[in-house]
């Protein structure tokens, strides 16, 4: 019986693939037809939004990947986007403003390394890579012996590493200036380009998901000790999880300082990590597409509520500045997700064909139906009673 | 380091580590009974200092506003309870963690909006303005010598209540097994209710003396506090108050010291020194030195 079902399993799996192929070029054209709108008809400040709604699309994937998969909660994510921002800066800063009077702390070939004669895009891309490499590199680092934990601890231990990187940012004024910040970086970044990335984004988190080490890393999120005794390796599959999702980080830290043209240590702490946080919960712990939709939602919320925050006139309604309230009603709105909807918008799932109604390929492969609930943190704290205790 | 100074630097560091070890104890007694790391204890904290602020600008003398701060600090507490983490009973760890980030973030941003950005003073009553000179020319501030007598009491005080009375011996049967205290006919409710309100109690203390310490009250001055009071839960041992109040003495000499003797280009990356020790700890012994919950470890 179990091996009919498994038959009819993957029968369905490999139809539901396909029309998860079709859905993605679906939505890849759409995406990169809305790229095409960005780039040739908005404005300067709708461009920016655009392409600030596709980076952010790149840091909630990453966080999704670690985050949503392993169930190895990690609060320094925003550390590794200030690494590709601070490394990608020191890339492509024209070497004027890199010389020993200014940053004296910077390596002779670093202060000397011109970018500025190459194509922009070609740069720019140097930039994503070197910094996507080197946050791929510290999260190894880091994440050899953290990826040990679970659950507050690993929290908590990768918070501890978001506020080294924001110390060293903020104190190491030879190399970034502290709190002053870098700026003079090339404004580079096109909506193409941040679209491209958030697409990579986005086909590396499904293709890892639906590889066996995807597999270990959900089945090592599930149940710890019953994947582990069939022979899963979950520090290699959570490591593995934590440094692509540090790669993307760096790299989408590069787009931003390439966007912005300025880094400072106060954009990359708690207040960034929390709304990259809310972006996934809001989409869904384990869902990519609900990342991506997250990412949307809350880059253009706050712009939405910007008004308020300048005060102004709503209607009939008037009222003067009212600075924090949209952090409040995030907040209000975080928690109210939190108690009535705690799977986030899509749960497990993602954006396809079988999101209303329908279920998706694996629920069906289950053979029952999937808990979608307890999405987030493993059980391994959950001891097994003891009769005899 | 001349004698002097080292006695001077021994009870600036004690009182550090007292302020520290009053709000350790309130996140970690909320930790053993619920599992919730709760950021937003740092917001009951600010709230004490907005309001003595607030209680001292309508021109109430200091025995006055003092006590109400900290009753509106503990109604603070014990409405953040009832509001955001009861209907979360039983949730996931991380999940209380992510809510307990959001209270601390609406918190902040809501006194921002009523209270403003720019810091205030914190009215420091009289008698706490000034320095003392003890024998062997050892100079210490007023504040410094009633923040280590305050917490002192305090600590003897809660000793007390957990140990003696039926609330706290309730209290510590619910910590020990949330299960088994329920069949014993332990209402929870009531312990995680008092565990807040005790919580928020000594931290509208700690927010007198902190704002005596530092000064000025502004809308995100709960959030160091916390954070230290954090890293000394976790070298004390998630969850074991003893544990906390040893851990926030170590994290206080720990800190004052450091900036003593380390040189000078290196003092101001007190921080990545006081995490990556936090990072240490959580590897080697993530259960501290007094906790005797099992790590989380794979």
């Amino acid at each position: 019986m179990a091996a009919v079902g498994s038959i009819q399993g993957q029968v369905r799996e490999r139809s539901g693939a396909r029309q998860h192929v079709l859905l993605g070029l679906v939505v890849l054209v759409l995406g990169a037809l809305a790229a095409w709108f960005a780039d040739a008809t908005l404005n300067g400040y709708r461009q920016q939004l655009f392409i600030l709604c596709a980076i952010y699309s790149v840091v909630a994937v990453a966080l999704a990947l670690t985050s949503g998969f392993t169930g190895v909660f990690s609060l320094g994510q925003i550390g590794f986007l200030a690494i590709g921002a601070y490394v990608s800066a020191l890339l492509s800063m024209p070497p004027m403003v890199k010389q020993p009077m200014l940053l004296p702390g910077l390596p002779e070939w670093l202060a000397n390394f011109d970018s500025t004669g190459w194509h922009p895009q070609a740069a720019l891309l140097f930039a994503c890579i070197i910094s996507g490499l080197v946050a791929a590199l510290v999260g190894a680092l880091v994440g050899a012996p953290l990826m040990r934990l679970s659950g507050n601890y690993v929290a908590v231990a990768t918070m501890g590493f978001l506020i080294i990187v924001h110390s060293i940012a903020v104190n190491w004024d030879e190399v970034t200036r502290g709190a002053r910040g870098l700026s003079q970086i090339p404004t580079t970044t096109t909506p193409w380009v941040a679209y491209i990335w958030a697409a990579v984004a986005v086909y590396v988190a499904l293709r890892l998901r639906n590889s066996p080490y995807g597999r270990s890393m959900i089945a090592s999120r599930e149940n710890l000790i019953a994947s582990r005794s069939i022979g899963v390796s979950v520090l290699r599959s959570r490591l593995l999880a934590f440094v692509v999702s540090a790669f993307l980080t760096g790299v989408a830290g590069s787009l931003l300082a390439h966007q912005i043209g300025t880094v400072a240590p106060s954009g990359f702490y708690f207040a960034t990590t929390f709304t990259v946080i809310i972006m996934v919960v809001l989409g869904g712990m384990g869902s990519i597409s609900g990342a991506v939709v997250g990412a949307i939602i809350m880059t253009i919320m706050p712009e939405l509520m910007r008004p308020l925050e300048d005060g102004g006139q709503i209607g009939p309604l008037e009222f003067g500045a009212l600075y924090g309230i949209s952090n409040i009603i995030l907040a209000i709105g975080f928690i109210l997700v939190m108690i009535f909807r705690p799977q986030g918008l899509f749960g497990e799932r993602e954006l396809g064909l079988g999101l209303f109604g329908r279920r998706t390929p694996q629920q069906e492969w289950a053979g029952e139906d999937i808990n979608v609930t307890p999405t987030m943190a493993p059980g391994v704290d959950e001891p097994i009673p003891d009769p005899r205790a | 380091m001349s004698g002097a100074e080292f006695g001077q630097q021994f009870i600036n560091a004690l009182s550090l580590g007292s302020i520290y070890a009053l709000v350790a104890i309130g996140l970690a007694m909320v930790f053993a009974i619920l599992r919730l790391i709760n950021f937003a204890h740092g917001e009951t904290l600010m709230i004490g200092a907005v309001a003595s602020v607030l209680l001292a600008e309508r021109g109430l003398p200091w025995p006055v506003w003092a006590p109400l701060a900290v009753i509106i600090t503990v109604l603070s507490g014990a409405l953040i309870e009832r509001i955001a983490y009861r209907p979360l009973r039983g949730a996931p760890d991380v999940t209380l963690l992510l809510t307990s980030l959001a209270v601390s973030i609406g918190l902040q941003n809501g006194v921002l909006l009523t209270f403003g950005s720019q810091p205030r003073a914190f009215p420091t009553p009289e008698p706490l303005v000034g320095q003392i000179l003890l024998p062997g020319q050892v100079q210490i501030s007023r504040v410094n010598l009633v923040t280590i007598l305050t917490a002192i009491t305090l600590m003897i005080v809660f000793t007390w209540f957990v140990t003696r009375t039926q609330t706290g011996v309730a209290m510590r049967a619910t910590a020990e097994n949330a299960m088994a205290a329920r069949l014993m006919g332990i209402n929870i409710n009531t312990v995680i209710v008092t565990a807040f309100l005790l919580g928020a109690a000594l931290a509208g203390v700690a927010a007198l003396l902190w704002g005596a310490r530092v000064g000025r009250v502004e809308y995100n001055m709960g959030f160091i506090p916390v954070l230290k009071a954090f890293v000394a839960t976790v070298i004390g041992g998630f969850g074991s108050i003893p544990g906390a109040v040893l851990g926030a003495y170590i994290l206080g000499f720990g800190e004052i010291f450091l900036v003593a003797f380390l040189p000078d280009a290196l003092t101001t990356y007190r921080d990545a020194f006081i995490f990556s020790a936090l990072i240490l700890i959580l590897l080697f012994r993530p259960q501290g030195i007094l906790g005797s919950t099992e790590a989380e470890k794979i």
